[in-house]
């Protein structure tokens, strides 16, 4: 980094600021802000000799985009099948109309959802489901698609596949499958039961509708042998994951064998699978990766990082809850992608012996602030859309308070958790 | 605009009818505008000038600086023309409003203040880093590089300041329609 006194950072941290008021603003698509910051960022840095043209293309990091795709190709094959609706369903014949344990169900079934599915396309799955069900038994739609919203937010934070920011997270940290879920799992876990009882405070009164029966209720399998290749699919590819350390296969490979797999074994045509993918994401990773790295360069995320190590005393506790407080807070109005990818570099920067407790903290920061804000999460936006469809009024102030309230606690749990798991002293 | 106006332009679409506005204030502010300019600009050449004629006149019993004829004369002609300056300003600003609008809905503009500010800063930025990164490339073409550098500045310049006027004026919108549901508020109340 010999260059990084020799140019002006003020212009390479306004192309970053850029591409995120870019996207924030909604001037244009993630991917397109993200393109544009890139484009500025190698243009300024080449001219002021920062990196190489060769370089350029060295920070985005395949192994990552890989993992991304393979990931992707394999969830919208499975999607495809029905299988997750088929268990939204069960779920209905389990809680036998009651609304309380209809609510519970339809959560946890959300959360274990949005474990495989990406966010959007659980939401999409899940609140047609709670909305048609809800419609049928006469009860108040509104918990049930805010609480499968938050609820999907939360699914998926304890596995390295669950969301973007984790393989980009848990790629960079170095951990394998299990090691991520044996760090961050049980915190999941236990805050799916956290935020229902939360939810299920908030929303007392509104589901206290009187049980219908659902004796004659019947669960239509209507793809019977798709629905269990589906599932045949997901066993694989978990117990691939489960296994990739002792099997020495790395993490994208695995992902990219299981999207093989599940092209193949599936009738469903591949052009129609790849133009589901959400390149949007892709490319907006790729290029922010050239922006992230391209402001490493300048200094400026060394800075940034000797500011967390300044601001927590060398202590590991407070450098861990910081990290938690300043992404969870950020990933409330920034893409948890963009939060990840930008605090991944002075994390490995940071002078301490042991950085899971920090890495374990930007996972949950980046996954829990995501649903605080209606207006600014794509999961809550998309239940509401969805609450709107349905022509009920959606009162977005009550909305971002359960959204906030909800992300406020789990974020105070992830703290306390994260505190006794890795035995932080102060 | 007059009521017929009005009507003839019922059935226009929406930018015809911006560019219609915009012509209309166009033909009675330009005027406006130049008259003040020149009035102000007049102001200020006497303000330079007549004071230099009464100097050394003291007014009795008055303190330093206000008892000094030329210092009195010059505040006097200088408040004058700065009068007529601003409301050159004025007309000048309420003449280009209706263009700055359709331009402001043009990128986007009809969207919630926060955002439209947020997109307001995210162009002001694309500006500057834009006109940034085509520098070096005007300074690279050496003689006809020059005119396109100020070429480059000047455009810059006229963005930055329709962005900044664009601003200014979705922030004050938003604070007046707070302060007038204050009012009404406070009105209720008493």
């Amino acid at each position: 980094m010999s260059n990084a006194m020799a140019v002006e950072p003020v212009k390479y941290l306004l192309v970053y600021v850029l591409t995120l008021l870019l996207a924030v603003s909604e001037v244009f698509p993630l991917s397109v802000s993200a393109m544009l910051g890139a484009l500025l960022m190698a243009w300024f840095g080449l001219n002021d000799g920062l990196f190489t043209y060769e370089e350029i293309f060295s920070f985005i990091d395949l192994r990552l985009i890989a993992l991304l795709i393979g990931v992707m190709i394999t969830v919208e094959t499975v999607g495809r099948s029905g299988l997750f609706r088929v268990l939204g369903l069960y779920a209905v014949k389990l809680a036998g109309g009651s609304p309380a344990w209809l609510f519970v169900a339809l959560s946890v079934i959300s959360a274990a959802t949005s474990l495989f599915l990406s966010d959007a396309a659980a939401v999409l799955i899940l609140s047609a489901t709670a909305l048609a069900i809800s419609r049928e038994l006469g009860y108040d739609p509104t918990p049930f698609v805010v609480a499968s919203a938050l609820m999907i937010n939360l699914g998926g934070t304890g596995t390295l596949i669950g969301s973007v920011s984790n393989m980009i997270i848990g790629l960079n940290a170095g951990f394998d499958f299990v090691e991520f879920a044996a760090y961050l799992l049980p915190c999941e876990l236990m805050l799916w039961w956290v935020t229902i009882a939360l939810l299920y405070l908030y929303y007392r009164e509104r589901l206290r509708a009187s049980p219908r029966l659902l004796g004659e209720y019947r669960v239509r399998v209507e793809n019977k042998g798709e629905v269990a290749k589906a599932a045949l699919i997901l066993t694989v590819m978990i117990a691939l994951y489960v296994s990739s350390e002792r099997l020495g296969i790395p993490a994208e490979a695995v992902a990219l064998f299981t999207a093989v797999l599940a092209l193949t074994s599936t009738r469903y045509d591949p052009v129609e699978i790849f133009e589901r993918i959400d390149w949007d994401t892709v490319f907006f990773v790729a290029s922010f990766l050239v922006l992230v790295h391209g402001l490493e360069r300048t200094g400026i995320l060394q800075a940034l990082s000797q500011l967390i190590y300044e601001a927590s005393r060398g202590s590991l506790a407070y450098a861990t809850l910081l990290t938690l407080l300043v992404s969870g807070v950020t990933s409330m109005f920034l893409a948890n992608v963009a939060v990840a990818l930008t605090f991944v570099p002075p994390l490995k920067a940071l002078n301490l012996p042991d950085k899971r407790p920090l890495w374990s903290a930007l996972v949950l920061g980046t996954n829990l602030g995501g649903a605080s804000i209606p207006v600014t999460s794509v999961v809550f936006a998309m239940a509401v859309g969805a609450l709107r469809h349905e022509g009920l009024r959606v009162d977005m102030g009550e909305l971002s308070k359960v959204g906030l309230l909800t992300s406020l606690a789990q974020l105070a749990f992830s703290a306390l958790y994260l505190l006794a798991y890795f035995k932080l002293p102060f | 605009m007059s009521a017929e106006n009005r009507r003839a332009g019922g059935g226009e679409a929406p930018e015809e009818r911006v560019l219609a506005d915009w012509r209309g204030e166009l033909r009675i502010r330009l005027p406006r505008a130049a008259l003040y300019l020149l009035v102000a600009v007049a102001f200020y050449i006497l303000s330079a000038i007549v004071p230099g004629l009464v100097a050394g006149v003291k007014l009795p019993g008055v303190l330093e600086p206000f008892g000094r004829l030329d210092w009195l004369l010059w505040a006097f002609l200088l408040l004058i023309a700065l009068a007529f300056g601003g409301n050159a300003v004025y007309n000048l600003v309420r003449a280009l409003d209706p263009l700055l609008e359709a331009m402001a809905r043009r990128m986007g503009g009809n969207v919630r203040p926060a955002k439209r500010v947020a997109r307001d800063v995210a162009y002001m930025l694309l500006v500057v880093l834009v006109a940034e990164a085509l520098t070096p490339i005007a300074e690279s073409l050496g003689g006809p590089g020059q005119p396109l550098k100020v070429v480059i500045g000047v455009t810059t310049l006229i963005l930055l300041l329709i962005l900044v006027y664009d601003v200014g004026k979705v922030t004050y919108r938003y604070i007046e329609s707070k302060v007038e549901l204050l009012i009404k508020r406070l009105e209720k109340v008493v």
